[in-house]
Parts: structure tokens; C-alpha cells; sequence
């Protein structure tokens, strides 16, 4: 899928996908306790999140931006979701003893949902501009 | 209460804020975005909550993005 190497770029995306192979690790071997793959992922999602402001947001993306932030962005995603069944499974665990309530947890997984609907949407011009017509229609 | 450019604008930058915002402060962010997005939701009636905001995150990255930019510049200075 990628089409180039890891050392094309050494302050890009190299930081999010290195965490991202080490949690695939972690889903593997299924061994490391919850509290600490919720830690684990809250620093792999900063950190993504810092690259994407930096190559996203800071400045214009490209091509290969969109695929390395999709794809990890995606995983990333599904991860969090993953997490948060676990800890409504286990309620004997609580999110707060690393500091984060289970809210803020659930919130921080919706949050990159919406990071990704942001740059990935498949939502057409039309329909996008036939919803915000709404708002100019009904105003003063 | 109707809605205009200016409740736009509110929402974009909510939701700006709730994306740009510290882990400690997400939850908060997110409370004042998902309320503004279910009232005007309702009030528009023909779109879902989640149709609403699919329709303004591309003005949320353009937001997002005049925002960086004026910061940069700020700390340029």
C-alpha cells in the first residue's frame, strides 16, 4: 500500500507507525494489562495527533500525508474502540488511576473519529452544500 | 431560534476547539460540540447529528488551518 520506504522522510509519520507496529505487538501477544495499553495508545494518539497538525494542519498535505494518516489514523481508531469495550467489560478497572476518566477515554476515541471524518469523508459537495444551505435559508 | 452563518461559525470552531484540545480538556469540548450539533440538528430537522457534522468538518480543517497560520505568524513576530 505505501509506496515509499520508512527513511524517506525521518520527521514524518515514522513515530505513528513505529507505535502502531508496537501496539499490533501488544494486541498479539494479548499479555500487557488494560491500564497499560490505555496509557500506551492516549501517548501513540498524541503523538499522531502532533504529526497531523504539523504535515495536516500546519501545512498542505499530500498524497502520501493522506495515506499514512488514513491508515493510521485507522488503526489508531479501531484500537481505542477496542480498548473502550474492554474497560466497559472490566469495570473493575478504572481509566481514572492513569489519570483519565473512562468519559474523558471515551471521548478522546470519539474525538479522533471525528479527526478522521474530517480529512476522509466521503460525503459529496452536493450533499454537503444541500445541509449547510439549510442553516442560510433559515437565518434572519 | 434561527439559524445562520453565525451559529455556523460557532459550530466550526467548537468543534475546532474540541479537535485542538489537551486530553484533559476533551471531554468538556466534546459535551459543548455533540450539544450544539443535537440542538441544531433538531432544529434543521432533515439532518442527522452525524450528517451535521460530517457537513462542517471540511470548514473545521480550513478553520483549523487559518488558525495555525496566524499563530505561526504571531510567533514569528
Amino acid at each position: 500500500m505505501f509506496h515509499v520506504d520508512y527513511h524517506a522522510d525521518p520527521t514524518d509519520w515514522i513515530p505513528g507507525k513505529i507505535l502502531m507496529e508496537e501496539m499490533e505487538r501488544e494486541l498479539t501477544q494479548k499479555r500487557t494489562h488494560l491500564l497499560r495499553r490505555v496509557s500506551n495508545w492516549m501517548t501513540a494518539v498524541s503523538i499522531f495527533q502532533r504529526i497531523e497538525h504539523k504535515r495536516m494542519v500546519e501545512n498542505e498535505p499530500s498524497l502520501r500525508d493522506f495515506e499514512f494518516h488514513k491508515a493510521l489514523g485507522t488503526f489508531y481508531h479501531g484500537v481505542g474502540e477496542m480498548l473502550l469495550l474492554e474497560l466497559q467489560e472490566q469495570k473493575s478497572i478504572d481509566p481514572k488511576w492513569i489519570g483519565m476518566s473512562f468519559e474523558g477515554f471515551a471521548a478522546a476515541v470519539r474525538s479522533l473519529g471525528y479527526s478522521l471524518r474530517m480529512w476522509h469523508s466521503d460525503m459529496s459537495e452536493a450533499e454537503r452544500e444541500g445541509i449547510l444551505d439549510a442553516f442560510k435559508r433559515e437565518g434572519p | 431560534m434561527p439559524l445562520n452563518e453565525k451559529d455556523l461559525r460557532l459550530l466550526v470552531e467548537t468543534c475546532a476547539d474540541m479537535l485542538d484540545a489537551d486530553p484533559d480538556d476533551k471531554e468538556d469540548r466534546m459535551k459543548q460540540f455533540e450539544t450544539l450539533l443535537e440542538k441544531f440538528s433538531e432544529e434543521l430537522k432533515t439532518c442527522s447529528k452525524k450528517r451535521l457534522a460530517e457537513a462542517i468538518l471540511p470548514r473545521v480543517r480550513e478553520f483549523r488551518r487559518a488558525r495555525a497560520m496566524a499563530q505561526a505568524r504571531r510567533r514569528s513576530v
